[in-house]
């Protein structure tokens, strides 16, 4: 495997951990839960 | 001399196609039943499931009542449209095309099994592999327009200076104009199921901005998608063209075996997204950003050269 491949996934691996970390500190699944349950009109372009 | 020439051709075609064995249906068969209950399971709030805070890097949007999971892409354009950093999005993003590649596509996506019903149905054109990588760096020139735009909506939401309006109804997912997943899952469903139709007929009048242009691009990709195989997936999905970028990078893939391959192309006529496979011979692991490791190569390979593997 070449380092091109280990520094790809390194890369991938640090970017999603750190991100997992931050967006649990941030509480940001409450946010996703808030767009799952709660009507919302993001994607809907004008409906309402 | 050009005859011989044009006659080996036709012997070598035709026993190429007798190599095609028919499937076996054990993968296939496994696949279509991880995808149906995959669908159900995403959709589980029609059998009472209740919302988690799971964010896949699937096609389902975010709108839907019923759904149980978020659709990483609207999350990341939603959350950037209301100036929050999506790290909820990228880890998914990352960590699955880590971990998994592009497997999510082949086998949970609900837009994914619609691509693959459609494509069962209608009549299947191949394009050549070299088309079909060229439809993917489309696909990602389209994904990273839409970022583009995102990025700029978000900086401009820091700054205080909103340009969301400039983008009219769109401002919130830029993408939703050319997303035909947002409007069969959200769209169509508030508009013609939820509370509108039947109910209040004349209310279609006052529909939402460009409701027929969303409608005319979800047919025009319907009728598209009869014709070519996952045509969705390899040309308009963002989300997939980002996984694909990263799945290259992958614990997950395809090898195949240099020592077994007789270069039949039988693999490469099975393959839903045309992948040149044969062109990953000398290198072994199969690295195409188009793959969403469905395995019908591996199942129809008469040599059982290419193998799924974890390294």
């Amino acid at each position: 495997m070449g380092l091109k491949f280990s520094s790809g996934r390194i890369l991938l691996l640090i970017i999603g951990v750190i991100a997992l970390i931050f967006a649990l500190k941030f509480h940001q699944y409450e946010k996703i839960k808030e767009f799952l349950t709660e009507f919302n009109k993001y994607e809907l372009a004008g409906y309402d | 001399m050009i005859r011989r020439e044009n006659m080996s051709r036709e012997k070598k075609e035709k026993r190429t196609k007798r190599l095609i064995r028919p499937i076996p249906y054990k993968v296939s068969t496994l696949r279509l039943v991880v995808q149906i209950l995959s669908f159900i399971v995403i959709f589980g709030g029609a059998v009472g499931y209740a919302a988690t805070a799971i964010v896949l890097p699937i096609r389902t949007g975010i709108s839907n009542p019923y759904l149980i999971v978020a659709d990483a892409w609207i999350v990341l354009e939603v959350m950037l449209a209301l100036a929050i950093v999506p790290l909820i999005a990228v880890a998914s993003i990352s960590l699955f095309s880590l971990f998994t590649g592009r497997a999510l596509c082949g086998w949970v996506c609900p837009f994914g099994l619609i691509n693959d019903v459609f494509g069962w149905v209608g009549k299947k054109k191949r394009v050549s592999p070299k088309t079909s990588i060229g439809l993917w760096k489309f696909a990602l020139f389209i994904a990273m327009l839409l970022l583009f735009i995102d990025i700029s909506i978000y900086y401009n939401e820091l700054k205080g200076s909103s340009i969301r309006s400039s983008f009219s109804d769109f401002g919130y997912a830029p993408s939703t104009f050319i997303d035909p997943v947002t409007t069969l899952f959200g769209l169509i469903f508030w508009y013609f199921y939820h509370d509108k139709w039947p109910k209040e007929f004349i209310k279609i009048f006052y529909m939402p901005k460009f409701l027929y242009w969303r409608l005319a691009f979800l047919a025009v990709v319907i009728i598209f998608m009869l014709v070519i195989p996952r045509f969705y997936c390899r040309t308009l999905c963002p989300l997939g063209a980002i996984m694909g970028l990263c799945a290259q990078y992958s614990l997950l893939h395809l090898y195949i075996d240099k020592a077994l391959c007789d270069e039949c192309k039988v693999c490469e006529r099975v393959c839903p997204m045309e992948v040149p496979i044969l062109d990953y011979v000398e290198s072994g692991a199969i690295r195409s950003p188009l793959c969403i490791l469905c395995l019908k190569c591996m199942e129809a390979c008469p040599k059982g050269a290419i193998k799924i593997r974890f390294r």
